[in-house]
């Protein structure tokens, strides 16, 4: 059901099927522990944090970019695309079934990838972290309302942590892949430990914000801890709840209602379900 | 005016004041009848008053009240020194005669420059050194003149000022002006001896001596000048002035103080009820031990118990504290109590506004399954109303609607992309992106087009810090914003009403009409906005008041607007355009010079495509309320703004102020609701007047055909650059629509209400969650029910029934 929500005649995004840990002791362990780790490090250096934000967030820049790191290398499988120089067709490979996909990379990845390309694929996703998804989020940061004429190097160093925390895990499996991008961006991807905690690290930093403009005057208050901590919070929490409830659900704004509805998907008149759904789905019509 | 009526009668400023502030000329304010101090020192054989300064103290105490005066209008703030020189030359000739015993000065000079440069304007410093000197000469003179060696000067400030100039709020900046009593007889003082600080206390920002209630002023005046305190003081005698008296004069006026004080107890808590909770304690052992009181809960029992301690006791076995916790228990009672509230009313109208959200929540035509607008547009308003019961939050409203704002466009556009990838139209894709990323943008800029709320209130932003220095961008922009109407005025409205040759003309005499007024006004108002920028044109329009033109406009306004709703019976596609014009021009209008530049940026948000009418309303809700913040409004009384409310107005027109103070303060919101309006007007394949052309050009010569045929390209060639918009099928959309509004604003009321209503003793009630109260009424029976439900329904009725008879 998740897996194909909208069968119509014309090939629709892929969903991102879940991501599917490595199950070596090893991976098991760290993957429990990372959240530990992380949560221990910056609950290490509140006070550190809040007496001076900018050397404090680029110190924890670092270890958070090895723990990262690690996990990609310990606990996510192979990517194709940025291990090896595959040239898969990518509209061909997730286009027709993202399962397929799946299963053709396991079988490519079976051919032993050592560990020092596991190790050069977490370092070029973190590569790009820092090359592309750093200024983008920065940027995306800034448009919701963080500073921009001041505390220049906070907002960055936030965008970092940001990023940091969001996308290593994202390019490792699916590098620059812009079909599954788009999944991404759609949000048409499977709730999983890595897509949860991606979500959770957004959405705990914009709840974050709310303690902001509340009177208390405590130091804490000031620009960018509080976001920061609900980033670090959403993100581990996000990965508890992905790995737990998402099993089996798809983020998608139809998703909700698209699960319960019994619906043609051609049918345009509207009679069953919620009229916002046929709105957006009449609408599309008339822009074809 | 409420502090006013604070400093001369001694009562706790009341819920109705706030309102009556702005209905100034009301005779229900007026103070001539009540109980002040000023009318106990009238009431003196052969007293006079005299007063000098702001008009409306002439206004509370009309007629004959003062036997001289002169008062000065504080209509624009952008006078400095007129308004000051207009009290300052009196003063003198004052001095020299010895028929008054009062005389009222009331300065404004230092109030204009704070609300228009803040405290660290440049002319704040000045304008303090010249307010020293005045005190220095009229001490000078108390001192020099024999008559006047009884006289005592009173300096009270009747509000201070946040760091945006501003007040209404409940900042300590705000909220504790200095007072100070000097007289030459002071001296004379049996006193406890005070250093003199320099700096505040520590941890405080203006703590210097002591702090004492506004209310105090009065019974302190009637103890030094001896007169009875006026009946409805809530005041309590200041102890340090009492250093001039003995100990049996000091208990005499405190068993005084009290005494009056307690007719107003009595008055609350019922006569009856308070002298048998007195008997029952008289007859215990509290009259020996007053400790016992101390462990009552309810604060009558307690009152009851102390007072009847002190009644038994003589002057010479009680102490001045156990007289003190006796009034301060009242102050502090009463001044929380001093309005009585109706309860049951408050709890029935809460239910009235829940009952109205469930309505709103049944005419919805599908609440399950639940779509992913429904729950952010649940999420919102859940969020609202948990909002309005934190003091901080309702100060800082802004910061709530420039968080979801944002992440609500771009839900928008990830739900638009995602569409894209679905069907694999990927030409739009980057379309959509930019289009959503300027957006965001662009509201990013609105945030900081005026810094609001309190916190950061005279925090730099574009409007107090940018347009000040480059007058001449801010102009380029509004002649852009006005050029922009003139330009859709002519093209979607006039041209169906008027010949092709008219239109433009028509549109140009409305615009040029309206520049010349915003010119003017502003020259009156800021003139700093102004500078030397069309000089001539300024010059010459001098002649024709500042109210005539403005009538000019809304007269072309006016006139417009009924030609097009005349027309709008025979052709539908202008009802929808009707909106445009109401939109471009009234709403533009009105609004703050410095503020008009903005609704361009406004304009161009509007682009954003949108998926149902839950959503329009959902956008239109949030963006109402992020344009309403971005033009400087507040949920602080003291950010309304008035001035463009008497646009045309020559008197007091409690209707026409009313109507001009809502589409001035809420020009934002009133464009959006006109955006919602439009778009969800039935679709327009081809628009009637086109038609119109097929069907008659044949009967027509060829001269005619030719005018129509230039006509029809005109409105093509608007009707090409529009993008195709995306009309939402007509049908239950307007109902869905003003349903999701009714739910949101229904539950912001009842959380309003609740929020009153359980924080009724809360510190902040006047302050913030009152006036938050008033914004809400506005919101509400304003924008919601007359601009959305009224207007915005009157212009979707007449187009539902053209469109059915085309």
């Amino acid at each position: 059901m998740a897996a194909q929500p909208h069968a119509s005649s014309r090939s629709p995004l892929p969903i991102l099927p879940v991501i599917t840990l490595l199950s070596t002791p090893a991976s098991t362990a760290y993957n429990h522990a990372l959240p530990v780790l992380v949560l221990a490090i910056y609950y290490a250096s509140f006070n550190a944090l809040v007496a001076d934000p900018v050397s404090t967030l680029f110190y924890l820049a670092w270890p958070l970019a090895a723990f990262q790191a690690i996990f990609c290398v310990l606990c996510l499988p192979v990517s194709t695309r940025t291990s090896t120089s595959n040239t898969t067709s990518k509209s061909q490979s997730l286009s027709q079934s993202a399962a397929k996909s799946i299963t053709a990379r396991a079988k490519r990845g079976s051919a032993q990838p050592t560990l020092a390309s596991k190790l050069a694929a977490a370092l070029l996703s973190l590569t790009l972290t820092l090359s592309l998804s750093l200024p983008l989020l920065t940027i995306l940061v800034i448009l919701h309302g963080a500073p921009l004429t001041t505390h220049q190097p906070h907002t960055l160093l936030f965008g970092a942590h940001l990023a940091l925390l969001t996308t290593p895990p994202l390019f490792y499996i699916h590098g620059i892949d812009s079909t599954a991008w788009r999944s991404l961006v759609s949000l048409s991807f499977a709730f999983d430990t890595v897509t949860g905690r991606a979500v959770g690290a957004l959405v705990g930093a914009w709840l974050g914000a709310i303690p902001i403009p509340l009177d208390w005057d405590r130091e804490w208050q000031a620009w960018p801890v509080t976001v920061v901590l609900g980033c670090v919070g959403g993100w581990a929490l996000g990965g508890v709840v992905g790995a737990t409830v998402g099993k089996e659900g798809v983020l998608s704004w139809e998703g909700i209602a698209a699960d319960n509805i019994e619906r043609p998907a051609d049918s345009g008149d509207g009679d069953a379900g919620g009229i916002d759904l046929d709105m957006g789905t009449r609408g599309q019509k008339k822009v074809e | 005016m409420p502090r006013v009526k604070a400093l001369t009668t001694g009562s706790v400023p009341s819920f109705l004041d706030l309102i009556l502030n702005f209905a100034e000329s009301d005779t229900s304010s007026s103070l001539a009848t009540q109980d002040t101090w000023l009318a106990q020192l009238r009431a003196r054989p052969n007293s006079k008053l005299v007063f000098y300064g702001d008009d409306t103290w002439l206004k509370l105490f009309p007629g004959d009240f003062f036997a001289r005066h002169d008062g000065t209008s504080s209509f624009f703030v952008s006078d400095f020194t007129e308004v000051d020189n207009n009290v300052t030359r009196n003063i003198p000739q004052e001095l020299e005669r010895d028929d008054w015993n009062v005389m009222i000065m009331h300065y404004l000079g230092l109030d204009h420059i704070g609300h228009k440069t803040g405290p660290q304007g440049p002319n704040m410093l000045p304008k303090q050194k010249e307010m020293d000197g005045i005190v220095k000469i009229i001490y000078q003179a108390l001192e020099e003149h024999e008559h006047h060696e009884r006289t005592l000067l009173v300096v009270a400030g009747d509000h201070g000022m946040n760091a945006g100039g501003n007040h209404g709020g409940s900042g300590p900046g705000e909220t504790e002006p200095a007072l100070l009593f000097a007289s030459p007889k002071l001296r004379e003082f049996q006193k406890k001896s005070y250093e003199c600080p320099t700096l505040p206390r520590e941890g405080t920002e203006f703590h210097f001596y002591t702090k004492m209630e506004q209310s105090d002023v009065v019974p302190t005046l009637a103890a030094l000048l001896g007169f009875p305190i006026p009946r409805n003081s809530l005041g309590v005698c200041m102890e340090e002035i009492l250093g001039f008296a003995n100990d049996a004069d000091k208990k005499a006026l405190l068993r005084q103080n009290i005494r009056q004080l307690l007719h107003i107890v009595e008055v609350a808590v019922g006569q009856d009820y308070f002298k048998t909770a007195i008997e029952e304690y008289r007859s215990t052992d509290a009259t020996t031990m007053p400790q016992a009181c101390d462990e009552i809960d309810a604060w009558e029992k307690e009152l009851a118990c102390r007072f009847a301690a002190i009644e038994s006791k003589k002057d010479a076995y009680i102490s001045e504290t156990e007289l003190y916790q006796v009034l301060y228990l009242i102050q502090d009672n009463m001044s929380s109590t001093a309005s009585s509230y109706n309860i049951p009313r408050m709890i029935v109208g809460t239910l009235i506004a829940s009952l109205s959200a469930t309505f709103g929540v049944f005419s919805l035509k599908s609440l399950w399954p639940p779509t992913g607008t429904g729950i952010a547009f649940v999420l919102t308003t859940v969020l609202y109303g948990v909002m309005m019961f934190a003091s901080s939050y309702v100060e800082e409203e802004q910061h709530f609607w420039y968080w979801m704002t944002p992440i609500w466009i771009a839900s928008l556009g990830v739900r638009r992309l995602s569409q894209h990838f679905k069907s694999q139209t990927a030409t739009n894709t980057l379309r959509t992106i930019i289009k959503c990323i300027v957006v965001i943008a662009l509201h990013r800029l609105c945030i900081r087009w005026n810094q609001t709320g309190q916190k950061y209130a005279g925090a730099p932003d574009i409007v107090h810090t940018v347009f000040p220095e480059h007058y001449h961008f801010m102009w380029l922009l509004i002649l852009a914003t006005y050029l922009l109407i003139g330009y859709r005025i002519t093209f979607t409205s006039l041209i169906d009403i008027v010949s092709a040759e008219a239109a433009p003309a028509l549109a140009v005499a409305m615009i040029v009409a309206a520049i010349i007024f915003k010119l003017n006004f502003t020259q009156a108002d800021a003139p700093e906005l102004v500078g030397d920028l069309a000089l001539r044109l300024r010059e010459y329009t001098k002649p024709w008041s500042l109210v005539l033109q403005a009538r000019t406009v809304f007269a072309f306004i006016g006139s417009a607007m009924v030609a097009i709703s005349a027309s709008v019976s025979r052709k539908a596609s202008l009802a929808k355009r009707a909106g445009e014009v109401l939109t471009g021009l009234l709403t533009r209008l009105p609004s703050r010079t410095s503020e008009q530049p903005r609704n361009k940026t406004t304009q161009a948000m509007s682009s954003i495509d949108l998926f149902s009418s839950v959503d329009v309303a959902a956008l239109a809700l949030l963006l109402s309320h992020t344009t309403f913040f971005c033009f400087g409004g507040s949920n602080s009384i003291s950010s309304l703004d008035l001035s463009n409310a008497y646009n045309g107005v020559a008197g007091y027109n409690i209707g026409a102020v009313g109507v001009l103070l809502l589409a001035s303060n809420w020009t934002g919101p009133i464009w959006w609701s006109f955006f919602a309006v439009s778009k969800l007007l039935p679709a327009l394949a081809t628009t009637s007047a086109d038609r119109q052309v097929a069907a008659e050009s044949k009967h027509r010569s060829w001269v005619e055909q030719e005018r129509k045929k230039l006509h029809t390209d005109a409105v093509h060639s608007v009707k090409v650059q529009q993008k195709p918009q995306q009309v939402i099928p007509s049908g239950e959309t307007w109902s869905s629509y003003m349903a999701a509004l009714t739910i949101f604003f229904a539950a912001s009321l009842v959380a309003v209400m609740a929020a009153c209503t359980a924080l009724r003793t809360h510190l902040f009630i006047w302050t913030v969650f009152s006036p938050k109260y008033l914004y809400s009424m506005a919101w509400s029976a304003g924008w919601h029910l007359l601009i959305n439900g009224w207007i915005g329904g009157l212009v979707h009725l007449l187009a539902g029934r053209t469109s059915t008879t085309v």
